[in-house]
């Protein structure tokens, strides 16, 4: 790779650099910022990322004063995978002067070209940023924006598909990204570097799903390779706020929450004290509908008590309390007698089950929304807890989780599994409600935020280890193991349940591809034929 | 999020997201989503749960209105399980319409085939045989009392008439003619000549026959025979939606309207079919409502030009025309939750014909919360707009007389006690519990 072009001395990159015709920076370890990891949110080295990306615009001004036919029949592909050296021999083929000279000298005229469709400006800077209608958001944006799709030079942007056919990109980029993951696994950083520019690079070409879900990858790869790990919490409410987006846009989170009440409804029939302990409890969202259904059930409601678990907010709000005192006023006016408690805690496994104050006759319920999965990052924490939860004599136990095992001890596997997966996820969101034919109108804004809460897992799926690396999930197959083991057995989840799931998912699903399907008393939803999420429901057997 | 209670539309707000994400403060970041509540409501006994059913059920309309699939979901999903299609008359009353809104969200947007995802989503009304309908109008004063009311002032109308020629637009097929043919067979000197003529299908709406008019008059010819009433029947195939317009014509074309002449006595009878000609609501856009008039008034200024010796008019107390889905909703719920009432006291639980009666009233509800246009037939409306009608169409109410007010109170001794006869001017009105149920009204041409 080249590196050897000189390029200012300063660490922050601005529009002004490139108006000066600083256009490549120098590697320098210690003090360049790379331009295009800037877009991420942080400050890297830099790379040759813009030197590929420069003499790819030389391509395209040089290819564009010949006929394009002429180019089908003398292209001749060299190895892909350098991407570098092929495009300086497809440049030599057109242009006999010397690269390294070729861009020293020209490198002014194109680089810092003012029109707005240059993509270089859009690297941060603030004062460029904002020009751009880019979403930004405070963490990791979703583009990997190769300044490559438009050339200033030519009248009509034109794309680097001239080159080479997209769907062939598509394979491409899925090779490409294992073969990344691979060198990765086996601490080839130099090649996994490469690579991973590479995806890049061929992620531009893609449109939609595929798009997404390998900039998603390719930023997560990049960070294990850079070691530049995202901040778990790094803020509660950002992400609580990211959750919402999902739970609006498309069913998984509202699938698992309605049939999770649905067991604990029966559950509780003809109960008269009632206890939920909520290891997921966010914004509430799930129990509205429950204590509804409860306020109007026959024979009236039971008083209801709610446990809330969440993790300390990282502002000066009681966040828990908030929630707690809204459901409080909701309980008011549909005439539930109820009564809350949260509880901030860490972990789930700092929790006691005498901390709970569990009163004689009460039925109590334990709910978690995909967190079990977290407490797989710390030995022992998953055992202690389901104990815990034994402890608390439940009726019922009711979870969600994603179905899925991203969670072995090999990195390919985790990463091939996961990239499987997440495709599948973000291809139903593409088919999320855009409002046709009088389907649920989904926002542009829900829908990205969707995709940067997906991406967050992304990141730490991939790119985290030890106890960072909280998303490792497991398929039902694992879960139901461990709840053996832990002296729980299933609680079917009943015909009313699924069909309740089939109806509102045909009514309000927005998306064509949706599956509810029953695995031995479990309910999954997934996208055509791959199961997404399960409900399971588990009792202390015996 | 706001979980208090709003009065209903709009219910929900979602706090707009700014375009471009700025740091976001908190306010911004919890996204607001309000569970709708309810009207503090006092404690009314039973009709407090209706309540709550009813509020539900306008939440969930409003959601279905605003696409809001989730909150849509969540109040299905909340009234799947408190309304069982077996449970008491509330819970059934809100799973007829539980089952509306799912048919209305069903036709809006991206749903695919329901299989079996909700019990007996496709209402099927079963066809009765004539022994079944006549026992089952029978049952309840629902539809004797109009029948009842009718004929007592009929036969006084149509007294020292040798001819009778009555125009039958019955909803129950031609049900109240035995008992009218018997006492005519009985009272009156003569026995005079009885012409029965009617339009329409017996399968457009419940309940439905599973015989043909042609088949009806025939059995309704012998059964008069077997009275020394010499009966010809005739029907004439037309339809409410286009406000009987044929039917009108083809009574002209055929001379089949005697002029005003002593012999023969017209009388028009209408029982529960009127409301299912089209009136003003169907067409908002007519820019000058007096210049074009809705089907409803055609037809009656139609059957005024006939001079008819006396009309009857007799149907359900209730306005069902608004355009807009939350009042038809609670309209409907505030009206339909009589028929569900009562039906415990004249059929008993899972009965066969209990099924049948259900299957009728959900099919109306069906049709009044999720049809629209031309496909939404039940469009009732309360006496007070039909009388104003009749009057504009040149009409004159006839006082019924002291002996059909008797006739009324004896038939409805035979029935459970919470049925009542109200007199408002000169209408007399069927009650439930105090609530108006069905009008009957009489008319002379002014």
């Amino acid at each position: 790779m080249k590196r050897d072009h000189s390029a200012g001395g300063s660490s922050s990159i601005t529009g002004d650099m490139y108006s000066t015709g600083k256009s490549k920076m120098k590697w320098n370890e210690a003090e360049q910022d790379d331009e295009l990891l800037a877009v991420l949110g942080y400050k890297v080295k830099s790379s040759d990322m813009a030197d590929v990306a420069e003499k790819l615009q030389h391509l395209e001004q040089a290819m564009g004063q010949q006929e394009v036919s002429q180019l089908g029949s003398e292209t001749v592909h060299y190895n892909p995978s350098d991407l570098n050296s092929w495009l300086n021999s497809m440049i030599d083929e057109f242009n006999p002067i010397q690269s390294d000279d070729m861009f020293a000298q020209s490198s002014s005229k194109i680089v810092f070209d003012d029109s707005d469709n240059y993509d270089l400006k859009a690297i941060p800077g603030n004062a460029v940023l904002s020009n751009n209608k880019r979403l930004k958001t405070e963490s990791c944006t979703s583009s990997w924006d190769v300044p490559v799709s438009q050339s200033p030079s030519l009248s009509q942007t034109q794309s680097v598909q001239v080159l080479v056919d997209s769907q062939e990109n598509g394979v491409r980029l899925v090779h490409s990204l294992m073969a990344c993951a691979e060198a990765v696994q086996e601490s080839n950083f130099k090649l996994a570097e490469v690579l991973v520019k590479q995806v890049g690079v061929l992620a531009v070409s893609q449109i939609g799903a595929m798009k997404k879900v390998a900039t998603y990858f390719a930023e997560a790869l990049a960070r294990k390779i850079y070691r530049l790990y995202p901040q778990s919490r790094k803020d509660l409410g950002f992400n609580e706020m990211l959750e919402m987006h999902f739970y609006e846009t498309c069913p998984y989170l509202k699938f698992a929450h309605f049939t999770a009440n649905q067991a604990i409804l029966e559950a509780f029939a003809g109960k008269k004290m009632v206890h939920v302990i909520d290891f997921s409890m966010k914004e509430g969202m799930q129990w509205p509908a429950l204590m509804q259904a409860l306020a109007l059930r026959a024979g009236g409601p039971p008083t209801f008590r709610l446990t809330g678990i969440g993790p300390p907010s990282n502002d000066n709000t009681d966040h828990l309390q908030e929630v707690g005192w809204k459901l409080a006023q909701f309980a008011e006016t549909i005439h539930v007698k109820f009564e809350y408690r949260g509880f901030v805690a860490n972990s789930l496994a700092d929790l006691n089950a005498n901390m709970l104050d569990l009163r004689e006759g009460e039925t109590v319920a334990v709910n978690s929304m995909f967190e079990l999965h977290q407490l797989l990052a710390r030995p022992g924490a998953i055992e202690k807890v389901m104990s815990v939860v034994a402890q608390m004599k439940p009726e019922i136990v009711t979870v969600g989780e994603q179905e899925a095992n991203h969670n072995g001890p090999v990195f390919l596997d985790r990463f091939t599994e996961s990239l499987h997966y997440y495709s599948t996820l973000f291809d139903s969101l593409e088919s999320c409600g855009g409002g046709v034919d009088g389907a649920a109108a989904v926002s542009p804004q829900d829908k990205v935020m969707s995709e940067v809460f997906l991406g967050k897992q992304i990141c730490n799926l991939v790119a985290c280890e030890g106890v960072d690396r909280i998303e490792r999930h497991e398929s039902l197959t694992h879960w139901r193991d461990r709840f053996n083991l832990a002296g729980f057995e299933p609680v079917h989840l009943g015909s009313n349940a699924f069909k309740q799931a089939s109806m509102l998912l045909a009514l309000f699903a927005g998306g064509d591809g949706y599956r509810v399907e029953e695995h031995e008393g479990c309910l999954m939803l997934g996208w055509h034929s791959r199961p997404l999420i399960t409900t399971s429901a588990w009792k202390l057997s015996g | 999020m706001q979980f208090t209670q709003t009065p209903p539309p709009p219910l929900h707000e979602l706090t707009s997201f700014p375009s471009n994400i700025n740091p976001m403060n908190k306010n911004q970041m919890l996204r607001t989503r309000q569970w709708p509540g309810f009207q503090t409501s006092k404690s009314l006994g039973s009709f407090g749960d209706a309540n709550c059913m009813e509020q539900l059920l306008v939440h969930c309309a409003n959601a279905i209105e605003n696409n809001d699939a989730t909150l849509a979901q969540q109040i299905l999903w909340v009234l799947n399980n408190i309304a069982p299609s077996d449970g008491d008359s509330n819970q059934r009353l809100a799973c007829g319409f539980l089952r509306a809104l799912i048919a209305r969200a069903a036709r809006k947007g991206t749903c695919k085939i329901l299989t079996g995802a909700v019990d007996n989503v496709h209402i099927t009304t079963h066809k009765f045989s004539i022994i079944e309908l006549t026992g089952f109008v029978d049952l309840t004063p629902w539809h004797r009392f109009g029948f009842t009311a009718a004929n007592a002032t009929i036969l006084d109308a149509v007294e020292g008439y040798s001819i009778i020629h009555i125009i039958d637009f019955s909803l129950t097929h031609c049900m109240q003619i035995p008992t009218l043919i018997d006492a005519i067979a009985n009272r009156l000197e003569g026995p005079p000549l009885v012409k029965l003529t009617v339009a329409g299908a017996t399968e457009d709406v419940p309940p439905m026959l599973d015989l043909s008019y042609e088949e009806l008059g025939m059995k309704l010819v012998n059964f008069a025979r077997s009275r020394n009433i010499i009966l010809e029947f005739r029907v004439i195939p037309s339809t409410s939606s286009n406000g009987f317009a044929s039917f009108i014509e083809q009574l002209k074309v055929q001379n089949l309207v005697p002029a005003n002449n002593g012999i023969e006595a017209l009388v028009i009878n209408c029982h529960m079919m009127l409301h299912y000609i089209p009136e003003e609501t169907l067409n908002p856009f007519s820019f000058n409502n007096t210049s074009v008039s809705s089907l409803r008034t055609m037809f009656l200024k139609a059957i005024r030009s006939l001079d008819p010796t006396i009309v009857v008019l007799v149907d359900e107390d209730a306005d069902f025309t608004s355009n807009n889905l939350v009042c038809r909703l609670r309209a409907a719920f505030n009206y339909l939750w009589i028929p569900y009432d009562t039906v415990d006291t004249f059929l008993p639980h899972g009965s066969k014909q209990r099924q049948w009666y259900e299957a009728d009233m959900n099919w109306k509800i069906e049709n009044v919360i999720a049809e629209e246009g031309v496909e939404r037939v039940e469009r009732l409306e309360p006496k007070s707009r039909w009388v104003q009608r009749m009057r504009h169409a040149g009409f004159r109410g006839g006082l019924f007389g002291e002996e059909a007010v008797m006739e009324v109170k004896n038939m409805l001794d035979e029935h459970a006690a919470g049925w009542g006869l109200k007199r408002e001017e000169e209408d007399l009105v069927l009650t439930w519990k105090g609530h108006n149920v069905v009008f009957a009204t009489a008319w002379i041409p002014s």
